[in-house]
């Protein structure tokens, strides 16, 4: 066989495998291509004043057909667990019986962390499924769901979605979650007022997955505090979604000699970034992670005991250990969860199906979309297993913000509610 | 000084693994002619077996290793004889042959989400690996080694050798040489040409299954990085000089280094980039490759 054949037929193969990977990379990237927020504090939160619905003729009995795309599959398959919360949720809703015959089927889609998967998903949940409620998770799809969702005339819902621009000046879009900037207000809060340093000097350094719009937005609200606290940010490193080698980046933070190290991941290369730190002799006196870290079960698998001591930043809650129908959401969820017990976003995504539970309760034709929107509007406090949480007019409650520490290779809650720096825009 | 040994080291294991995975695709590729996109499977038998081995089933780390080498060996066999071989018989061209090779890609990835999911599976318990300190106030140094990266490296080299002295002093290695360089000559003169096709994928395998246990033991493997690692040892082969064994061992080398070299200075997101610049230097100013040179190439294709 003429060699130049050989070669030319060895080129062109590379170059079609090279595209294929190229689509399946730009598939499989974190979603985040979308503007910026501006880096703001939420709202202030208004009264918690219920204004009744005017009663509505009550339907034949009827079903709300809840969907909800959530990743099964990839990188981040580890949400799916979320389906087991709302499930619960919904067990507990239609056991109580204050829906009437009105049930609601939850319908989950797998999204594999993708906006254009995410995107898929939803419409097919609206368009084939007829669901007029969907719910989500994940900044980058949810801010790619929007415009699709009132395009659909569907609600868009999340518990979990912590960039501040997804619920904004759109009414068919609802969400109670944490505000990520209050990710980095936590940890410094912690740094500061808990752990008593000096934060003028004070060597900090970071490792972030590169891509992902919800980290972007804690680095630069990072890069704020820093900048009104002295803070001094000594290393910046990237890494990209599947890396499995973190020895070079490791060695540059090693060689910058901080006194913080944050690991910002949302997947599983905080545990293998933990124990590259550990195997280049990175010991800071603090090791902290935003966001990520809560439930990372990865984290503990990779990283063992090398994990213990991480502090991290979780949504935050009120302390409802006592409360019946926690503890049945823990069993419930448990049973589901081969053991695992839920924890903050577990919570969230329960209390936003109690949420989306409320606006039937007041009246909503469950298969009415626009129902369904103008009656979640007026929803204005619920009672959830994470506490209470109180909507604004713009359809959005926030969760207080925790901190929590690895210990023994548990997830432990050591602070349950962290004030942002609400003063520092 | 410090840190240019350490950035040398960390590239040198990283480069080493994807040495292995271009000598074995090197292998395949310069006697076949196939653009074995299964390669990567291969490396992922290994570390899947590694893991289910070692973890689930209980067994020595270095009975589950050296087992799930050779399941990555025999798995070259089943590549040849139930896809290659068929879409030969078939008179099937380059590029299906290439489709064929990627579609048993994506299916086998599938399967192994659906089976594995997608935790990364360690075959040991969580935790770092033991490292090498070597501290010296006169000399100016504080690093730290891995155990681990001194092994790969030593491994790959070692094998590397073994390689090289198999194809030029060996009946076999000279069998496989024939059929890459003239395989209708070949056989002419009565070598079995199935017979050499069938050990070249179980040799390349084997190769791309060393990789996937020396770096599954270390980080894990997760099933949907077999685009990846076919792209790598395709590009470490293109670098090096195709047709060129040791041009193979270099290009992989190679990409270790820029990855390394780009990460170091420029960010981890531009660890894939520079990959690819590399490889886009190396074919508008060295066609042939790192190693390769024309006459080579037309008088030699192996060694």
């Amino acid at each position: 066989m003429h060699l130049g054949l050989v070669r030319s037929r060895l080129l062109l193969a590379f170059a079609a495998l090279a595209s294929v990977a190229l689509v399946a990379a730009a598939c499989g990237a974190d979603p985040t291509a979308t503007p910026r927020p501006t880096n703001t504090p939420p709202p202030a939160m208004a009264e918690a004043t219920a204004t009744p619905v005017p009663p509505t003729p009550t339907p034949e009995p009827q079903e709300l057909k809840l969907g909800f795309t959530v990743p099964l599959s990839g990188s981040y398959a580890r949400w799916g667990r979320l389906v087991s919360a709302m499930q619960c949720a919904i067990d507990e809703i239609h056991a109580s019986g204050e829906l009437g015959s009105t049930t609601i089927e939850l319908l989950p889609e797998d999204s594999k962390a993708d906006q254009a998967e995410g995107v898929s998903g939803l419409r097919k949940l609206a368009t084939v499924n007829d669901a007029p409620v969907i719910m989500t998770i994940f900044t980058g799809i949810g801010l790619a769901q929007k415009p699709v969702a009132e395009e659909l005339g569907v609600v868009l819902f999340s518990s979990g979605i912590q960039n501040p621009a997804f619920a904004a000046d759109n009414p068919w879009v609802f969400r109670n979650a944490l505000n990520t900037i209050w990710n980095a207000d936590a940890l410094v809060r912690y740094l500061k007022d808990e752990a008593n340093e000096n934060l003028d000097g004070l060597r900090y350094a970071y490792i972030k997955e590169e891509g992902n719009d919800s980290i972007d937005l804690q680095v630069t609200r990072l890069k704020r505090l820093a900048e009104e606290f002295g803070i001094d940010i000594v290393a910046e490193e990237t890494f990209q979604k599947d890396d499995v080698s973190f020895d070079t980046q490791v060695t540059k933070i090693r060689r910058a000699d901080p006194d913080v190290v944050q690991v910002m991941s949302l997947g599983k290369e905080m545990g293998l970034i933990i124990n590259t730190m550990a195997q280049q002799g990175v010991n800071p006196k603090y090791r902290l992670s935003g966001g990520g870290a809560e439930g990372n079960t990865e984290l503990i698998r990779v990283s063992g005991e090398a994990a213990n001591g991480i502090l991290y930043s979780a949504p935050g809650s009120a302390d409802t250990s006592a409360d019946p129908r926690a503890q049945r959401f823990t069993e419930c969820y448990s049973a589901q969860q081969g053991g695992n017990t839920p924890d903050t976003y577990d919570a969230s995504f329960y209390d936003g199906t109690l949420a989306i539970a409320e606006a039937l309760k007041m009246g909503a034709d469950p298969t009415d979309a626009v129902s369904m929107r103008d009656t979640l509007a007026q929803v204005r406090s619920v009672d959830g297993v994470s506490g209470r949480w109180d909507y604004d007019d713009g359809g959005d409650a926030w969760a207080p913000v925790s901190i929590g520490q690895v210990q023994n290779g548990k997830f432990v809650k050591v602070i349950p509610q962290i004030e942002p720096f609400n003063d520092i825009r | 000084m410090e840190t240019f040994i350490q950035i040398s080291i960390n590239a040198l294991a990283l480069g080493s693994i994807y040495a292995l995975l271009s000598l074995g695709f090197a292998v395949i590729y310069n006697t076949v002619r196939i653009f074995h996109v299964l390669h990567g499977a291969a490396f992922l038998i290994a570390g899947y077996a590694t893991w289910w081995l070692a973890q689930e089933q209980g067994w020595p780390i270095y009975l589950a290793a050296s087992t799930a080498v050779i399941l990555a060996g025999a798995s070259g066999v089943f590549m040849e004889l139930a896809i290659y071989r068929r879409l030969r018989v078939r008179g099937a061209g380059f590029l299906v042959s290439f489709l064929g090779s990627l579609a048993a890609l994506f299916f086998f990835e599938g399967l192994l989400l659906t089976l594995a999911r997608t935790a990364t599976r360690l075959p040991r318990a969580g935790g770092p690996l033991p490292t090498l300190h070597l501290q010296s106030d006169a000399l100016g140094i504080d690093l730290f080694i891995k155990w681990h990266s001194v092994y790969t490296i030593v491994l790959v080299a070692i094998l590397v050798v073994v390689v090289t002295l198999f194809f030029r002093y060996t009946k076999w290695g000279r069998m496989i040489r024939a059929i890459a360089s003239n395989p209708d000559l070949a056989v002419a003169v009565g070598i079995n040409a199935s017979s050499v096709y069938l050990l070249v994928f179980v040799l390349g395998s084997t190769l791309a299954g060393v990789g996937g246990v020396m770096q599954t033991y270390e980080g894990g493997v997760i099933p949907n990085v077999g685009i990846r690692l076919a792209i790598t040892a395709a590009g470490g082969v293109i670098i090096g000089g195709i047709g060129s064994m040791p041009g193979a061992v270099v290009g992989g080398l190679a990409l270790g280094a820029a990855q390394t070299i780009a990460s170091y200075y420029w960010g981890g997101n531009w660890a894939i980039p520079a990959g690819f610049m590399l490889l886009l230097l190396v074919i508008l100013f060295r066609p042939y490759g790192l190693l390769g040179t024309r006459e080579h190439r037309e008088l030699r294709r192996l060694l």
